[in-house]
């Protein structure tokens, strides 16, 4: 197998077979991998009628070329499916060593279709799959559930990509968790997974899995170790991962506070990144391969959470359970980040559930008798992890957030939507789109919804006006308090974004930190694989999957009036004391009308427009949208 | 038998005995000699005391490194009394300094530090793809294996034992050691796959291959690549003890 | 006359300095540049040189609104006795 493993597993939990195929050429040239195979499998198997968790939706898994191999963070993998959540297009993607396991068994994809008739999991070895009772990890935590699973198979070598009670509760944001803690969270793949009575998948591969041109394959790795080692950002990352947003979303004046309330938090310090390294950090931990390891293990010696070790938290936990709840206490961050990934759900919208139901509490539009007599106030950290719970196991309260914030506001009622914080119905992440024009773009526009990572325009941070000009035509596009330009720098992240994405490598690296340009990209897909690439080609590959996906979302019903932010973003300016983002609202329309323009989007539909359908060769879908 | 004469031959913290810089006792065959109107620490003495026979014979075997050691440190963390132990031939009254031979340096072995692994397995991925052309790790001659919810990581991998239990344990003298690296070797041919060497290795580091073959690591000729490409150099190649 | 100049530090250069905070007393008047060679010349590491993308958010004696400073292209901006500067990691989110 040099790169590609050129083959796709399709199982049937049905009848509880599968069968193997070959992977088609027109995958590999035109979707190149990861998700980009499960985008073009979605768009063509699972139409937008399906319901989310009837067996007619499929889980989809994909890798990609370079997931397994010696490239810096080469570990991910992506989790596709209709989300139950959003009704529109769901995926999701981890680290850890699950995505690398799965090329040594044999698979680029896995498409898991129907639904077992009693609870299983699955095992996949070298090309090779068995179904195995779920009697002994049914109802399980996703760590006891990985413990029993490696236990029963006898090789503490097996990966686990698992789902939490959560997900078998039905909770719409519940993820897939392999290594532990290493989450596929977003869109509700977990729930996806459950519906079709299905725990875990677990992977064994010992498959010899190659370069074409090994010679040529390390001249190129070289030069990619040298940029990563002599990267401004190398030792950030080692150092604190994420964690360090804390402190510099705070000083910006753009850290999600109280529920977008404010952009800062009077206890940033306490729950900082750098007070999580300096008193809880025992280590680096890294995915697959990562000679950039930005990740950690953590314990609490004492107090109440006495014991607590974990791998994690990143950014999105840690604040969110923090400044986005006003908790000032990183002990009881560290807890609620612990029960969501023992739990299986999305800490961004778990947050923003409970960040959400505080802000209503404020108001008076819920009260004690309606939150099960939890007193939610602004930094009340026992009822939020009280909370955590309740929606895991849909209790009292819980069940009114375990459908997401847009549906929980549906039930209250009262005008609450307003105070829903999300996009496409997808809760957005825990800085404040106020001070961030391009990630407010980025966010308005991303295909699964109110996600960040579909676009990473970190460019917005450089601030250098001469590398505005040469790359975006516009001084502004390096301020990311300024509107110009940000419509061309969102779309050239998008493609880095989903480039990363197809590779099945970690986006700190290729879009944060700019490693592995398209030439060099292309360049090393040469010397692994058996195709040829050019950079031209894997940029139109990139662009090709945004518009598929926008394609398949329209076809779920967006359009461009869905293409926007909360109210509060819009209208409400940053409070004063908010430092150089006070006073800043979001004005989206016009950096939109830029990214439809620089994307040949229709502007008042935002639908692609023919012509650029033609320009991807995406001909074939051109009457599912006109 | 050496006779042996220990010298104090540095007070690093604070000695309130106090001995001094020069002081010294003599050992003659069996008897321990202290000159007239000195004195000698008892707890220093008592802590070199199992050292001192061990030194006075004329031995030389290989991977003897008591020969090679001189200093020993006094208990008292506070003291830190620097003793140097002189070998001495007990007719000519010389002095015997030990010297390794030319060309016969301690040899750099495998160092391990299990609490800054971050269980990436780039080592295992490095080593496959330089002996085998495979990314995956499986026959990788260093694993690395993980308790994930207890965070650790332990990369299993051969040190060079000086007396290796493997080759001890070989019954058919399939083990040996490359002259030059010291890495400890597979005659193929000769093994039979009965895995004792696996079971008497203490750092866990032999595993099997399909065809039932010892994989042990080779140190890559001397350059191992592992090393090289550990981001946290929870592996290094050197003398423990020294800056590597 | 001396300016007590507060530099207070986030992120990287807090875990390498192992402090999060200090004051230096230089000898009026103060340059930027200035500044930054007394703390390369204090705390070694020569941390500009190594990441020329840091932020220095300034704080005026009693001012809530913070400039923000580049190395080298503020060098020669004064720094008065009183202010507090910021050092932060560039701001790449993930």
């Amino acid at each position: 197998m040099f790169g590609y493993c050129n083959k796709v597993l399709r199982i049937n939990l049905t009848n509880e077979s599968y069968t193997i195929e070959d992977l088609p050429e027109e995958y590999i040239k035109k979707y190149l991998g990861g998700r980009g195979f499960n985008m073009k499998r979605l768009y063509d198997e699972v139409s937008p009628e399906v319901d989310a968790l009837g067996p007619h939706n499929k889980f989809i898994i994909g890798v990609g070329p370079l997931s397994g191999t010696l490239f810096p963070g080469s570990a991910r993998v992506n989790f596709s499916a209709k989300s139950p959540q959003t009704d529109s297009l769901g995926d999701s993607n981890a680290g850890g060593f699950f995505g690398p396991e799965l090329k040594f068994a044999g698979f680029d994809q896995v498409i898991i279709e129907g639904k077992a008739k009693e609870k299983k999991y699955i095992f996949i070895k070298n090309r090779e799959v068995t179904f195995h009772s779920a009697r002994n990890i049914e109802g399980k935590d996703v760590f006891e559930t990985q413990r029993i699973i490696l236990e029963e198979l006898k090789d503490d070598r097996v990966q686990v990509a698992s789902v939490g009670p959560a997900a078998e509760n039905g909770v719409k944001y519940s993820g897939v968790f392999c290594n532990l803690v290493r989450a596929a969270a977003r869109t509700g793949m977990g729930a996806v997974l459950a519906s079709k009575n299905v725990k875990a998948v677990a992977v064994r591969g010992t498959m010899d899995l190659k370069a074409k041109n090994p010679e040529e394959f390390m001249r190129i790795l070289k030069e990619v170790d040298h940029d990563v080692y002599n990267h401004y950002e190398y030792e950030t990352r080692k150092l604190m991962g994420t964690t360090k947003l804390v402190h510099a979303l705070n000083e910006a004046g753009c850290l999600a506070t109280r529920h977008f309330q404010t952009g800062r938090f009077e206890h940033a310090e306490e729950v900082s990144g750098e007070y999580l390294a300096e008193t809880y950090k025992k280590k680096s931990k890294g995915c697959f391969a990562c000679t950039i390891p930005c990740s950690r293990f953590y314990e609490i010696q004492k107090g109440k959470y006495k014991g607590l070790k974990s791998e994690g938290p990143e950014f999105e936990g840690l604040a969110g359970f923090s400044s986005r709840v006003g908790v000032g206490d990183i002990e009881s961050s560290l807890k609620a980040v612990d029960l969501c990934n023992r739990y299986g759900m999305d800490v961004i919208s778990v947050s923003e559930c409970i960040s959400f139901a505080m802000e209503l509490y404020q108001i008076g539009i819920i009260t004690k008798e309606d939150a099960d007599g939890l007193d939610l106030t602004w930094g009340n950290s026992d009822s939020v992890l009280e909370l955590i719970t309740k929606i895991a196991y849909r209790k009292g309260f819980g069940d009114v957030l375990a459908d997401g914030v847009v549906k929980a506001a549906e039930r209250i009622g009262k005008n609450s939507e307003k105070y829903a914080m999300h996009v496409k119905k997808l809760e957005i992440f825990q800085a404040d789109p106020r001070g961030l024009k391009g990630y407010a773009l980025g966010v308005a526009v991303a295909s699964r919804g109110g996600d960040h990572l579909r676009s990473e325009p970190s460019f917005e941070f450089t601030e250098d006006s001469e590398e505005g000009i040469r790359r975006f035509g516009a001084a502004e596009s390096a301020f990311r308090l300024e509107y110009k330009g940000k419509g061309r720098v969102v779309k050239f992240f998008e493609e880095r974004s989903a480039l990363a994405d197809c590779l099945n490598v970690c986006k700190n690296t290729i879009t944060n930190m700019e490693i592995l340009p398209f030439e060099q990209a292309a360049e090393m897909l040469n010397a692994l694989t058996e195709y040829n690439f050019s950079k031209e080609e894997l940029q139109k590959i990139a662009e090709r999957i945004v518009n598929l996906e926008r394609a398949y979302v329209v076809r779920c019903g967006i359009t461009r009036k869905d293409d926007t932010l909360p109210e509060r973003f819009l209208k409400e300016p940053l409070p004063s004391d908010c430092g150089q983002s006070a006073g800043s609202v979001v004005e989206l329309e016009l950096m939109l009308d830029e990214y439809y323009k620089s994307r040949n989007w229709n502007f008042i539909t935002g639908i692609p427009t023919i012509e650029k359908l033609m320009e991807l060769d995406l001909n074939d879908i051109i009457k599912d949208l006109y | 038998m050496y006779d042996l004469k220990v010298v104090v031959e540095e007070v690093k913290g604070f000695c309130d005995m106090p001995m001094h810089v020069g002081d010294y006792f003599e050992v003659k065959g069996g008897k321990i000699v202290i000159p007239e109107g000195k004195y000698m620490c008892i707890w220093a003495l008592q802590s070199m005391m199992p050292f001192l026979p061990a030194k006075q014979r004329k031995i030389d075997e290989e991977n003897d490194w008591i020969p090679y050691t001189e200093r020993l440190c006094c208990p008292d963390p506070n003291g830190m009394v620097i003793y140097r132990i002189e070998t001495i031939d007990p007719l000519t009254k010389e002095v015997i300094k030990k010297e390794r031979k030319e060309g016969d340096t301690v040899k750099k072995r495998m160092l391990v530090n299990e609490d800054l692994c971050t269980g990436c397995r780039a080592c295992e991925t490095v080593c496959s793809f330089n002996h085998t052309g495979s990314f995956c790790g499986e026959n990788a001659k260093i694993q690395i294996r993980k308790i994930e919810e207890e965070g650790k990581d332990i990369p299993q991998v051969c040190r060079q034992c000086g007396n290796a239990p493997c080759i001890e344990a070989c019954p058919l003298d399939a083990l040996y050691k490359n002259s030059e690296t010291k890495a400890v070797l597979v005659n193929e041919d000769k093994c039979i796959g009965c895995k004792k060497c696996e079971k008497a290795c203490p750092f866990g580091s032999i595993h099997f291959s399909e065809n039932n073959k010892p994989i042990i690591c080779d140190l890559c000729g001397g350059d191992p690549a592992c090393v090289k490409r550990c981001p946290v150099s929870a592996l290094t190649y050197g003398n423990a003890g020294k800056k590597n | 006359m001396s300016a007590i100049i507060k530099i207070q530090y986030f992120g990287t250069l807090r875990l390498l300095y192992h402090m999060k905070e200090e004051t230096f007393k230089l000898n009026e008047p103060v340059t930027f540049e200035n500044l930054i060679n007394a703390i390369n010349e204090k705390n070694g590491l020569n941390f500009l040189i190594k990441s020329p993308h840091l932020m220095f958010f300034h704080y005026e004696s009693g001012e809530e609104k913070s400039n923000q400073l580049k190395f080298p292209k503020n060098k020669n901006i004064y720094i008065k006795s009183g202010s507090i500067i910021k050092i932060f990691n560039a701001m790449t989110l993930g």
